[in-house]
């Protein structure tokens, strides 16, 4: 079927039209190394975009669908039931690139929404610093204006997927006498320009997801300031809105990848795990209902709102409930790669865990959000 | 504390602080390296392999809740080695059978590596640990500790349904050791198969109950380990907590961090007590001993997990990094979350237990 042809498609047509085109796609192999991940992901991304999968609620005139959220949910509904892997560019997609679409200049949307929707760019965020994570306006690394370029020295950290990052959403201070959250730009750079080093980060799972960025000296045209000079707090704020709630919506898809691997092996070994699958279940259904909210708040462009920080808090809640009862359930052999009673797919399971723990982490600590809906979903007091 | 006890919990940790480097460094790069040779050594001459041996046959004579101390201070410090063959399995096989006191003695002086290899340590059903069938040992232990270092594996096998503790020689024909991966920081991991072992001698036949008691030990031991792992994680939760600086002031000022290290501060001062009053108890006759052990093991490994996931949150985004040493310790806690039962495992066993007939709590 034409892609343009779905655009007269009921939501169950639609749904119905993403099946038959799993069903007749052969998905691709993913390696289980990190490193060897990424080819194999982008492509898959390219493939979807070719097939009009991609940014399905994005404007056409960007290079999107035109359609719903609806539209996108029903996708990712399938994709999930066809067990699919998600598209690479997660943070072009969900993260910065619905910043670039509400801030961006025209001239900005067109350079780079469009390449950032098929895959052919990769984003990453410079954001973090050593000593600016929770504390993030108290960021360093300087942005100074010199004609037509900005100038940027100093040091980024956690940065996700940066080795295979095309371009990067990096803040910095272009106002240093200014307060603490003004005097911040938003930065879109490139990243083979000159006297950016990207240092990978080993993580106890074994993997190098993260990383750090130096920059030295690295000249950006200062046409790549994303919003105002000095409105960078602001976009942050955007920025993280999504990846709190939006980056929520994609977890909990892949959440229940994991969830449905689980219950097959499990049914298989006649495992009598009832209550931990139960209970499993019911945390997945209830992290899917506030889901399905947060998706409509999103596209009405309602973030970022302190309800970003109660999406992450339940993403937290369920990831670490779900990975942790899948480590459970190996019993002794947790720590084990090989055989198994159950024959789960023990290193998948641990590597998930110990990933798992980051997710209290990575956009803002599960006790940082705590304090952000006490104080401005409850309007309690500010503490300390 | 009484001051031997206190000399002897001293004297272990500043051994294990002359060998254990901070963080443990890698395992070896040799299949066989996850040993410590030097710390081994050490441990042997500084008589650890002999505190609770009786003084009958030069032992110390000390009890549980002294080597337990030991087994604290070896969680502390992540130290890597069949210190619970060597300072437990043996010394209570020792009792049982007087006659194998020479047998061990390359046990005791650590220039023999003896290695446990109970099917139980994994939840395997009794039914299915290695059976001797007309003078020949078949079967496969899962998930032995320290194998690849074997001279000697000391195994729990069943003659029809009776259980029985066997020695059998690492090189004996029809033994295959296979390295199994390991996400623990420390140590390494193996199944040990047996395929129809003809040599192989008895060290206690009708095992039953010897087998139960040393369970037991085990349990408790495991626990204590995991006491030592925890408390070496809230130590270092609070120095991070009060160096780390953010918004103006150390992270330990706010009152979510405080409330996180206070409940985990409360988890390691319960496992500590757990674990001293299951020391007393341990060794009590029938069911007692087993609620205890289990007991005791079942908390430890819930709140150790919880101190564990805990300690990484405090310390933020560098927990998850390689770089960062708490990562081993939180490693190592997983593997013993899971050894000899978890907390679940175990309370479903002790629910069972309590839950019998015939079983009387005695207080």
């Amino acid at each position: 079927m034409p892609v343009s042809s779905r655009e007269t498609l009921s939501i169950d047509e639609y749904r119905k039209s993403a099946r038959k085109w799993f069903s007749d796609t052969t998905l691709p192999i993913v390696p289980r190394e990190y490193e060897k991940q990424s080819a194999v992901l982008r492509a898959w991304h390219r493939e979807l975009f070719q097939a009009g999968w991609i940014g399905i609620h994005w404007p056409k005139e960007v290079g999107g669908q035109g359609l719903t959220v609806e539209h996108q949910l029903a996708f990712a509904s399938e994709l999930t039931r066809a067990r699919a892997p998600q598209p690479l560019g997660s943070i072009g997609l969900e993260v910065v690139g619905p910043t670039i679409l509400k801030f961006g200049t025209d001239s900005q949307r067109e350079r780079f929404i469009r390449p950032l929707l098929s895959g052919e760019e990769l984003w990453c965020q410079g954001f973090s610093e050593p000593d600016a994570g929770s504390d993030l306006a108290s960021l360093r690394t300087k942005g100074s204006i010199d004609g037509d370029h900005i100038v940027i020295s100093g040091q980024k950290i956690w940065t996700s997927w940066a080795t295979h990052a095309d371009w990067c959403a990096v803040l910095v201070r272009t106002d240093p006498d200014a307060p603490k959250h003004s005097g911040i730009s938003y930065v879109l750079v490139d990243m083979t320009s000159p006297g950016i080093t990207v240092r990978p980060i080993e993580m106890l799972n074994g993997d190098a997801e993260f990383n750090e960025l130096f920059f030295d000296d690295v000249r950006v045209p200062v046409e790549n300031v994303l919003g105002d000079l000095g409105d960078g707090w602001n976009l942050a704020m955007d920025t993280l809105g999504w990846e709190r709630a939006g980056y929520s919506i994609r977890r909990r898809l892949e959440n229940e990848i994991v969830f449905a691997k689980l219950v097959e092996a499990l049914r298989i070994s006649e495992s009598r795990e009832m209550l931990d699958i139960g209970h499993l279940y019911v945390q997945l259904e209830a992290f899917k209902a506030l889901s399905m909210r947060t998706a409509q708040r999103l596209m009405r462009g309602d973030v970022p709102t302190p309800m970003d920080s109660v999406d992450k808090l339940l993403l937290t809640r369920t990831e670490q409930h779900l990975t942790g009862t899948a480590m459970d359930l190996l019993g002794a052999y947790r720590m084990s790669g090989g055989g198994n009673p159950d024959n789960l797919d023990s290193v998948d399971i641990i590597k998930k865990f110990l990933y798992g723990r980051a997710a209290s982490v990575y956009g803002g600590s599960a006790q940082i959000q705590r304090s952000i809906i006490a104080e401005r979903l409850l309007g309690l007091p500010r503490g300390r | 504390m009484n001051e031997i006890f206190e000399d002897l919990a001293n004297a272990a940790d500043e051994l294990l602080a002359t060998y254990v480097s901070n963080p443990p460094t890698e395992r070896g790069e040799t299949k066989a390296g996850s040993l410590n040779r030097q710390l081994w050594d050490a441990a042997a001459a500084a008589d650890w392999f002999r505190v609770i041996l009786d003084e009958v046959h030069g032992g110390l004579g000390l009890g549980i809740l002294e080597v337990g101390h030991i087994f604290r201070t070896i969680g502390s410090r992540l130290a890597a080695g069949p210190f619970l063959e060597h300072a437990i399995i043996v010394p209570m096989l020792t009792s049982e059978n007087d006659g194998y006191f020479d047998r061990f003695t390359d046990a005791r002086d650590g220039s023999g590596v003896y290695i446990w290899a109970d099917g139980a340590s994994s939840h395997t059903p009794a039914s299915h640990l290695p059976s001797i069938v007309d003078g020949a040992l078949t079967g496969t232990v899962e998930l032995v500790r320290f194998g690849m270092e074997a001279d000697n594996f000391l195994v729990v096998a069943l003659i029809g349904d009776v259980p029985t503790v066997i020695m059998v020689s690492a090189d004996a024909a029809g033994v295959t050791v296979s390295e199994r991966q390991t996400f623990d920081s420390i140590g390494s991991l193996s199944d040990v198969h047996f395929d129809r072992v003809t040599i192989f001698e008895v060290v206690v036949p009708d095992a039953g109950e010897t087998v139960e008691r040393i369970r037991n030990v085990i349990r408790l031991m495991a626990a204590y380990e995991l006491a030592g792992v925890a408390r070496h994680l809230l130590d270092e939760s609070v120095k991070y907590a009060q160096q780390r600086h953010q918004f103006g002031r150390p992270i330990g000022s706010f009152q979510a961090i405080q409330h996180l290290l206070a409940d985990m501060c409360t988890d390691v001062l319960t496992i500590e007590a757990v674990c001293d009053e299951a020391a007393d108890k341990v060794n009590s006759p029938g069911l007692i001993g087993s609620v205890q052990s289990m007991v005791a093991k079942a908390f430890a490994s819930g709140a150790a997990r919880r101190i564990g996931e805990g300690a990484l949150q405090v310390h933020g985004g560098i927990a998850f990094t390689a770089d960062c040493s708490v990562h081993k310790w939180f490693l190592h806690l997983l593997a013993l979350q899971g050894f000899y039962g978890d907390e679940r495992e175990l309370a479903k066993e002790v629910g069972r237990m309590l839950l019998a007939e015939d079983f009387q709590l005695v207080n």
